[in-house]
């Protein structure tokens, strides 16, 4: 048989459902690469050991008496960004301030899971407070790329990735704002989901900016991410952004079929001074697609271009008031000493944030302060409009869009973290699809000369969600999954 | 308008922070790339556009008036930093 | 010597009757425990997000159409951003910028004139928690069990000259309020708080001087003072030559002076955006059809319909009306009994004092209109006499009992039997010698004192018109 861990999320519920394996040696094999693998990756900061062994013995049960035939997951174990409220379980956000955070109330997704029958391994690292790109700023250090430990494995979900490639988990939840579940996923050569707004309730999920953030899988393959996808969707009445569809059946669309499909590929990727290996991987994706029988279509999504700078001034003005509930009163870090209320205000939160933190929440201030309202938050609100208006439009005439995940692979932990133009041009794709809402998949498309993997996203069209599907498993059956080399030394 | 001195320690003083002068300079320098990044959204048009803060045309998502106090397992005051005779405790406020 | 005049504005917030919170499930009763009301969402822990409670934005709708409101039917949830204690999430979910009543107004009534006050808007609001000051520790505690209690805020305008016709305005806000069953509007328990924003001008000017605001006024006593007070310092400020600052004051009713909180430079920056978290409302013309016709009977059509179908003044109706609680009442016994005059005397005369001594508000009133219709009953058939049945009618109003029971355990059925009456007046002749020669002698006055005595030895239950007829007749 092969290495446990190394087995799809959807092998090994196949081969529990046959009692080919039980769920606790599942666990166990989980737990031990686990325990072997974080000195090198850090990709976990709370494990749920003993947890995972009684659910294992529970959820078990439930398999053996047929309770959870239907599920896709049961028995299977999965890793959670620790920005998801689990009860009970220390839910950090990376962050100093969060450090001893129990929540007393599990996220939605978080009950959804557990329904299914899946076990909670721990909870992975991130960026603090989901703000980054690297894992760079959590409190608990940063996680390394299982491709090459010297590289980060993306942020802000990159616990959520590098604990999937890692082999530390089957599956994992990230979430993202503005490509933090796609880049990371890039950048590990994983399968990273981000759903259409409102797709996955938030309830439960420390939000950076309420109208852009949404829960979303990483995995190993596609049909892996169907699976999740069909247990955490659905409509909640604990979260009113999230939506009344009727079934969420996203494993039908697992068709290795793209003859009928047209794509649209924005000029702006084109004429981009691109990577050459990066070029030459969107390149050969596209002319897979086109082997395959689909009609792609170059066009122009200029109107996107002001992407980052709306992104910044709405994921900032939001996060600004999100995180002002953090005041060293009811839970979180509270300062030490201090005179009157606003010292333990302002000494509390100078101590228990990071600088990365500390920047956005002024900024974002800054951004709704009076007089700069219309100026900013305004503006980007109709830039917003604006490129969600031509997304629309391309969606009248492609299914799908497709344009690299990111300009680069996955950057050297101890490079420095500077605003660079290209980092700016290589956000774009990644925030207008939050800005507007759309459900877009990063999937592996090649290897560049360092050894890193290389990410293509795919953008669909509102709750076009079966169109990423068949597209990305389509296109994963002339790619399967490629194991990071540490792993197979 | 560029973020000097005073701008920002009333942005300092709205987020309820406070920071060392070395921290300062480099949030102030940090703050105007920024914003000044931020500021060529200017040029893009959008006259006659109307902001837009919901993704979908959903609306009018309520529930019933029914009381819900179904508690928690858990404590939901566990987390709570201090608590005096069941009420949250801070500094004396001066009105 | 100049002659200055007083603008007025009021906020009034008021706290809806909801059995749960606005945006969680939470009960919205007076915690007898501190922080036992809550729960993840309205304690602002993270993650928990809002969820919106229709019930208050039909009570809202309501005072919004009460108050002749125009429905801003796209209305949307704002996000009002500040740090205090007492807002968990260091923002209160608030409307600023769609509010979902505007331009509005309530006439009130000005020295025998109708004025109209103008209502800017209306908005729904969460409550915050509360705050009690320590003053023997250097702490102050914190009770979250009122935050995310459903709030209205009802911004006026400038439109009120005097602490006279702000409380009128209070008073029948509250009476309409009332009415809807929008909320109970107790001040002392803090479900109507008020604001009162305050300038002077001389006499004749158009401009409006520069304001300040009180904040929290929660007695009528205490507005009526603060106002008086305050509109006397802005007056002696002026005369002296000086100038009124823009800021935030604080009444203190011990020392009968209002105190600096703020000034306007001080004034917090409150970042407001609509908040992503709650979709907004598009409140239909079909809703807002329903709601206008299961507005009950409002006060000012009470009173009209009263005056013609009960035949009552102005005066009664009104004072019978300042409740819905005394009108149903008032109108049930009425049907009942069929002698309305009757109903109204008793509930103006005894019902009044009655209230007053025992401190009832007219909302406060319970009993049964059978209770109150047998009582009125039994006056009109003889069995009690007017003298006990205010003995009873205590009974009835005060606890709402069974008045037919209350006599008989009681004895207090009249006596207009001829031969015990004439028993019991022939001893009070006897025992009365003086008196009887007085009468006899053309002092009619000693004709009351012996009727008196009379009842007296009958403990109050004889007939009064027998007992009258009878000792003319023993006497002659
Ligand atoms: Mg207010
Ligand atoms: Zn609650």
């Amino acid at each position: 048989m092969k290495e446990i861990t190394a087995m799809s999320a959807t092998a090994v519920a196949k081969k529990i459902k046959e009692k080919e394996l039980s769920v606790l040696e599942v666990v166990e094999a989980q737990l031990n690469a686990i325990k072997e693998r974080e000195p090198l990756y850090n990709s976990y900061i709370t494990i749920t050991e003993k947890e995972a062994r009684e659910q294992a013995l529970l959820i078990q049960k439930l398999i053996d008496d047929g309770s959870l035939k239907d599920s896709p997951l049961a028995g299977v174990p999965v890793a959670i960004k620790d920005n998801i409220c689990t009860k009970g379980i220390k839910t950090t956000c990376a962050s100093k301030m969060l450090a001893n955070f129990i929540p007393s109330y599990d996220a939605t997704v978080i009950q959804r899971l557990k329904n299914a029958g899946a076990i909670l391994l721990g909870k992975v690292n991130m960026d603090e407070f989901a703000m980054g790109g690297t894992t760079k700023t959590s409190y608990f250090g940063e996680a390394k790329n299982p491709w090459n430990p010297k590289h980060t494995p993306g942020g802000s979900s990159g616990g959520s990735s590098a604990a999937v490639a890692a082999e530390e988990a089957f599956i994992s939840l990230g979430s993202d704002t503005g490509g933090s579940i796609r880049q990371p996923a890039a950048y590990c050569g994983l399968v990273g989901f981000k759903p259409t707004y409102g797709t996955v309730s938030r309830y439960g999920l420390i939000p950076l900016a309420s109208s852009l953030d949404q829960i979303g899988p990483l995995s190993r393959n596609i049909s892996d991410c169907a699976s999740i996808l069909e247990v955490i969707s659905g409509y909640d009445p604990k979260d009113e952004t999230s939506i009344n569809q009727v079934r969420y059946t996203y494993r039908e669309a697992l068709v290795d079929d793209v003859s009928n499909m047209k794509i649209g590929v924005p000029k702006l990727y084109l004429e981009e001074d691109l990577d050459k290996d990066i070029r030459d991987c969107f390149m050969g994706a596209i002319k897979t697609f086109e082997d395959m029988g689909a009609k792609v279509e170059v066009f122009d999504l200029d109107e996107i271009s002001y992407s980052v700078q709306a992104y910044y001034v709405i994921s900032c003005a939001e996060a600004s008031s999100n995180l002002s509930r953090y005041d060293g009163i009811r839970y979180g870090h509270q300062a030490g000493d201090y005179d009157d209320l606003d010292e333990l205000y302002k000494i509390s939160r100078a101590e228990g944030f990071g600088y990365d933190v500390k920047l956005r929440i002024m900024l974002g201030t800054h951004m709704l302060s009076s007089g700069n309202y219309e100026k900013y938050y305004d503006k980007a609100r109709r830039i917003r409009s604006l490129i969600s208006r031509s997304y629309e439009d391309a969606f009248k005439k492609y299914d799908i869009i497709l344009s690299p995940e990111s300009l680069t692979t996955a950057p050297l932990l101890k490079s420095k973290n500077s605003p660079s133009t290209k980092k700016h041009r290589s956000e774009i794709l990644n925030c207008s699809v939050n800005l507007a809402g759309l459900p877009a998949v990063s999937i592996p498309c090649g290897i560049d000369k360092k050894g890193l993997p290389i990410g293509l996203q795919i953008i669909g069209s509102l709750f076009g969600e079966k169109s990423l599907i068949q597209a990305a498993y389509s296109f994963e059956q002339t790619k399967p999954y490629e194991r990071p080399g540490t792993l197979i030394d | 308008m560029k973020i000097n001195n005073d701008i920002f320690n009333n942005i300092l003083n709205m987020v309820k922070l406070s920071c060392t002068e070395e921290e300062k300079k480099q949030l102030i320098k940090d703050l105007n790339k920024l914003v000044g990044f931020i500021d060529t959204m200017s040029e893009l048009n959008t006259d006659n556009v109307e902001p837009m803060t919901y993704i979908h045309s959903t609306r009018n998502v309520y529930r019933e008036d029914i009381v819900n106090d179904s508690k928690e397992d858990h404590d939901i005051h566990a987390n709570a930093l201090e608590i005096k005779d069941g009420y949250y405790v801070v500094p004396r406020i001066l009105e | 010597m100049k002659k200055y005049e007083t603008v007025i504005g009021l906020e009034v917030h008021v706290e809806l009757s909801t059995y749960s919170k606005v945006f969680c499930g939470c009960s919205t009763r007076f915690g007898k425990r501190p922080n036992i009301n809550s729960c993840p969402v309205c304690m602002g822990m993270p993650g928990t997000l809002p969820s919106l409670n229709k019930k208050a934005v039909d009570l809202a709708l309501l005072a919004g159409l009460a108050l002749n409101c125009d429905i801003v039917q796209t209305c949307m949830f704002d996000r009002k951003n500040y740090f205090y204690p007492d807002l968990p999430k260091a923002y209160q979910i608030s409307q600023l910028y769609l509010p979902i009543a505007r331009n509005g107004s309530l006439s009130i009534d000005n020295k025998g004139t109708k004025k109209l006050i103008g209502i800017h808007e209306l908005h729904i609001e969460e409550d915050a928690g509360k705050l009690i000051h320590d003053s023997d520790s250097n702490i102050t505690l914190v009770d979250y069990n009122r935050s995310g209690v459903p709030l209205i805020e009802i911004v006026s305008r400038p439109d009120m000259r005097s602490a006279e016709e702000v409380l009128e305005y209070l008073d029948k806000l509250r009476i309409i309020l009332r009415y809807l069953g929008v909320s109970d509007c107790k001040m002392q328990e803090g479900s109507m708080r008020v604001d009162i924003n305050l300038s002077v001008r001389e006499s004749g000017e158009t401009m409006l001087g520069t304001r300040t605001e009180i904040k929290n006024m929660n007695s009528f006593k205490a507005i009526a003072r603060a106002i008086e007070g305050e509109s006397k310092r802005q007056i002696d400020i002026l005369k002296a030559g000086g100038q009124i600052v823009q800021e935030t004051r604080r009444w203190d009713d011990n020392r009968n002076e209002s105190i600096r909180m703020r000034s306007k430079e001080e004034a917090q920056d409150y970042r407001y955006f609509p908040d992503p978290d709650i979709l907004p409302l598009e409140i239909s013309d079909r809703w807002i059809h329903n709601l206008r016709s299961s507005l009950p009977e409002l006060r000012e059509e009470k009173i009209l319909r009263f005056k013609n179908e009960y035949d009552l003044s102005e005066y009664d109706a009104g004072v019978i009306t300042s409740s819905r609680e005394m009108a149903d009442l008032f109108e049930r016994t009425a049907i009942l009994c069929n002698k309305p005059k009757e109903v109204a005397n008793w509930l103006m005369v005894e019902g009044m004092r009655l209230m007053k001594e025992n401190n009832i508000d007219p909302w406060d009133i319970d009993l049964h209109p059978e209770h109150f219709s047998k009582l009125i009953s039994m006056i009109e058939e003889g069995i009690i006499n007017r003298v006990k049945a205010k003995d009873v009618f205590e009974y009835v109003f005060l606890q709402d009992g069974d008045p037919e029971e209350y006599v008989k355990k009681h004895g207090l059925e009249m006596i207009s039997d001829d031969k015990v009456l004439r028993t019991i007046i022939k001893q009070v002749i006897n025992d009365n010698a003086g008196p009887v020669s007085d009468y006899r002698n053309g002092k009619t006055k000693a004709f009351g004192y012996l009727v008196g005595q009379t009842m007296k030895s009958m403990k109050g239950k004889g007939d009064p018109t027998l007992v009258n007829a009878i000792l003319k007749e023993m006497l002659e």
